[in-house]
């Protein structure tokens, strides 16, 4: 326990310092500041010529009717996609920097368990990714009031907060087998590789009607309106997401345990 | 006891041998140079001894416990510095260290100060470690070794980057840490007439294996000398020797070399001769082999560099 909490204050010591991470604050408050762009086009459809590009792009979107149901549902499918990019790339960077900064060479001979270290890591890529959930929603729903998105109800918000909070909790126990990835290459590019790998092979056994049997397509089935593409989540889907999670945090235990460190 | 200990040592990736059955012991307070030519297996036996690489077959001990990846209770007395140093480059000098004094369960908050002063990074305390150059990166590193006053230090070229004064601050203070307060240093370079400055004994790798362990007292007896001759007719003074029973080379530019022990002894023997067959020399010294010359002599010995 000492040593968890030594290496995890360490690792919040690196983490106060980074650019990175005031970065994807910023990105998942850019995400819904555009979402709230493109409802207020839709809103105001004389906009869409003046616009030119994001006018059009709004326009094709097909957003549905300017509410908030609509709006929180888009937010919801938001996440399991900007979620799997976004906490995707916060894993490679918590477990590739010491790869890309040398220093992993540097934690390993201490009087502290590299279990600890890995641990460490998750835990502050869980607390980071939930902060960037936080912010994500609470910045959506800003935009959407000062837009004027109408149809506002507690009800309304209080059943897609659960979507919401559910559909994030989903994708972030997605991101063990990143950090294999990062660990295993040694660096970022790989586990980033396979991050688009996976979204796009989501899209893919979406098409084929696998979705939910695909460990990465099951966040973004979750917060899509029930019964939508025929689609329904089942035990199994849980089951898989949660041993691909699992999987992938005793794969990068075990990578930091027993790998050749050269 | 053994303070770091190896038993046939052995690594190899794929049919590459790394590390080729090293065995070796190392005393308390003893400074054990490590040479090696770069790719000579002097990093892998490092990471091996600090339990980053699995060896394939062999074992290393410190303290007579065997190193091994969980085995975490050895590195309390342990430091380390392992190829180009190198900390969290957004994090200061101060900070780098702070990170490690926590790591290392350090209670002493001023001990980070300490350090700082004893390598003389005062200056640049505050600065990123992006920031700093090759030589206070290494400085850093240093800091980072021991800062918890470790009994066993194992450093892996650790004077890289540093100029002169640096090396010789460094040396001074490798050398006040065996021999006053017991500390046994494993450390390894590529330049022998450097190590042999400090280091007590001195083991020489070369394609994974170690070929030669030498007391540094005993190296400059290993070197091989010669005597170096010239006259106005180099023809002459040639014949003169070789009647007299010495054994000789003549190098391209003409000059004569004897190796003969007898006429290294007693140069004085040689001018006399060559002065009484009226062929005075117009030079004659001893030539030493410099330690690099003797190192490679010896890698050269045993397959050379490839």
């Amino acid at each position: 326990m000492k040593g968890l909490s030594a290496t995890f204050i360490t690792e919040c010591m690196k983490l106060r310092k980074s650019k990175i991470l005031w970065i994807t604050f910023l990105f998942f408050i850019f995400i819904p500041m555009m979402m709230g762009l493109m409802f207020y086009i839709q809103m105001h459809p004389e906009l869409i010529d003046k616009l030119g590009i994001i006018g059009t792009k709004a326009n094709l979107l097909n957003l549905g009717k300017a509410e908030w149901t609509s709006f929180l549902s888009f937010l919801t499918q938001g996440m399991a996609g900007i979620g799997l990019i976004g906490f995707g790339f916060v894993t490679s960077w918590v477990f590739g920097r010491e790869f890309s900064d040398r220093t992993m060479k540097d934690i390993l001979a201490l009087p502290v368990l590299r279990s600890s270290i890995v641990f460490s890591k998750f835990i502050v890529v869980a607390i980071w990714c939930v902060l960037l959930v936080i912010v994500y929603f609470i910045f959506s729903l800003v935009f959407g009031n000062v837009i004027g998105i109408s149809g506002w109800s507690s009800k309304i918000i209080s059943q897609y907060t659960y979507t919401y909070t559910m559909t994030s909790l989903l994708t972030i126990l997605l991101c063990p087998p990143v950090a294999f990835f990062a660990s295993y290459s040694r660096g970022y590019l790989l586990p980033m590789a396979f991050v688009i790998l996976t979204m796009t092979l989501a899209n893919f056994t979406g098409i084929l009607g696998l979705g939910p049997y695909f460990p990465w397509a099951i966040p973004g089935l979750f917060g899509a309106p029930a019964g939508q593409g025929g689609m329904q989540l089942t035990l199994a889907s849980y089951i898989i997401l949660f041993s691909t999670s699992v999987l992938g945090l005793f794969g990068t235990l075990a990578w930091w345990r027993f790998a050749d460190h050269k | 006891m053994d303070i770091i200990k190896t038993e046939n040592l052995t690594k190899y990736y794929k049919n590459i041998h790394a590390v080729d059955g090293i065995s070796i012991s190392i005393n308390k307070g003893e400074i054990y140079g490590f040479l090696g030519l770069n790719g000579a297996g002097k990093t892998t036996t490092i990471r091996m001894l600090l339990g980053m690489i699995k060896p394939t077959s062999g074992s290393a001990y410190i303290k007579g416990k065997r190193v091994y990846a969980d085995n975490i209770e050895l590195w309390k007395n342990v430091g380390s510095l392992v190829e180009v140093p190198y900390s969290y480059p957004d994090l200061t000098v101060r900070e780098n260290l702070e990170l490690i004094r926590r790591l290392r369960f350090i209670s002493d908050h001023k001990s980070v100060d300490r350090i700082i002063d004893k390598l003389k990074l005062s200056t640049y305390a505050n600065r990123r470690a992006k920031n700093l150059s090759l030589g206070n990166a290494q400085r850093l590193g240093l800091a980072k070794a021991l800062i918890h006053n470790p009994e066993i230090l194992i450093l892996d070229e650790p004077t890289n980057g540093l100029d002169p004064a640096g090396i010789r601050e460094i040396r001074e203070m490798f050398n006040d840490l065996a021999a006053n307060q017991g500390i046994t240093i494993f450390i390894s370079s590529h330049i022998l007439g450097e190590i042999s400055r400090f280091a007590t004994r001195i083991g020489i790798i070369h394609e994974g294996k170690l070929i030669q362990e030498v007391d540094a007292k005993e190296l400059d007896k290993l070197c091989s000398k010669k005597l170096i001759i010239n006259a106005n007719n180099t023809q002459d003074a040639s014949s003169i020797l070789l009647q007299n029973g010495y054994t000789l080379s003549e190098r391209k530019d003409g000059i004569i070399e004897v190796l003969d022990e007898k006429a290294i002894n007693e140069p004085d023997v040689i001018a006399t001769i060559m002065v009484n067959s009226d062929c005075p020399p117009t030079l004659l010294y001893v030539e030493e082999e410099d330690l690099e010359s003797y190192f490679l002599r010896i890698i050269e010995s045993n397959g050379g560099a490839k």
